[in-house]
């Protein structure tokens, strides 16, 4: 018989009562999936690392941070906390570093396309991490996050309309930065 | 193929890499070096939560509160001569002839 394992909003009660193994629960829980998105705004797996390591020490250090009575889910709670730390960083170390480690999952056999392919996904991460804050979110949370329009919106605080505008601009910026490796096979 | 086409793929073959196995070890560790700060606030709210009242009770709790705060606040408005009391209330002689003689008047 599976056992129901607490709700995040239970763990941080049982935090803010001093309970450090509610907090090791939370943090095996969610910390790979903050390094997900910590990552696509850092584009550096130890910068991204740091950021979730810091953003859950915050919340260790000071766990009344979290206000049960605002009924907000941790999730909601805590994702703008990582993301503020990683734009506060971005500010920090403003140039933006070239991705050195990635997956290439097309499995084409031909060693140029495949160079020329990570080329362009080490270029497309920078370029992605460089687009204004709330574009980047947008496309983060709608593309990557896998998150519907309405969710995402009500996450940015901004209206659909306002953050379908905004993906848009995204992509508009990525399809002139990216043009050399963008070929149009129409007509 | 379109270009949006193009760039939607090139953007889903973009893989974050993994993290690290000791990440969610590596933050555990880290805290136990971290002293946990408690508010003031909080740790009186957790205090009372042990001691709930019905509301009748939080009324005269309150009637009860605000009658301590009149009390001290206007405790200093009466002006009582401590040193004097017991001169203010003894009679003199002459008070006691006085009373005396109005008793034989009336026999």
């Amino acid at each position: 018989m599976a056992t129901e394992l607490p709700d995040d909003e239970y763990l941080l009660l049982q935090i803010q009562e001093g309970n450090n193994t509610a907090f090791a629960a939370l943090v095996k829980r969610h910390s790979a999936k903050y390094y997900n998105l910590a990552f696509r705004y850092m584009i550096n797996r130890e910068s991204a690392e740091d950021i979730v390591q810091t953003a859950f020490l915050k919340l260790f250090e000071n766990p009344e941070i979290w206000n049960p009575t605002k009924r907000v889910k941790f999730t909601t709670w805590f994702y703008r906390i990582v993301v503020n730390l990683c734009l506060d960083n971005k500010k920090k170390y403003k140039t933006v570093q070239l991705p050195d480690i990635f997956e290439i999952c097309d499995g084409r056999p031909h060693q140029e396309e495949k160079a020329l392919m990570q080329e362009a996904q080490s270029l497309l991460a920078a370029e992605i991490a460089s687009l204004p804050d709330r574009q980047k979110s947008a496309l983060i949370l709608c593309f990557y996050e896998d998150m519907s329009h309405k969710e995402a919106a009500e996450r940015l605080a901004v209206s659909v309309e306002a953050l379908q505008s905004l993906l848009m601009r995204a992509k508009e910026t990525l399809k002139i930065k990216m043009k050399e490796y963008l070929r149009d096979t129409h007509g | 193929m379109d270009k949006n086409k193009q760039l939607e793929q090139l953007m889903s073959a973009y893989k974050v890499p993994l993290v690290s196995v000791s990440l969610a070890d590596r933050i555990i560790l880290a805290a136990t070096h971290v002293r946990q700060r408690q508010s003031i606030w909080g740790w009186i709210d957790r205090m009372f939560e042990e001691f709930k009242l019905p509301l009748p009770g939080y009324s005269l709790t309150s009637l009860l509160a605000i009658g301590f705060l009149v009390g001290f606040l206007t405790y200093d408005h009466i002006d009582i001569d401590i040193a004097n009391i017991g001169n203010v209330y003894v009679a003199s002689g002459e008070s006691i002839d006085q009373f005396l003689d109005e008793d034989e008047a009336l026999l």
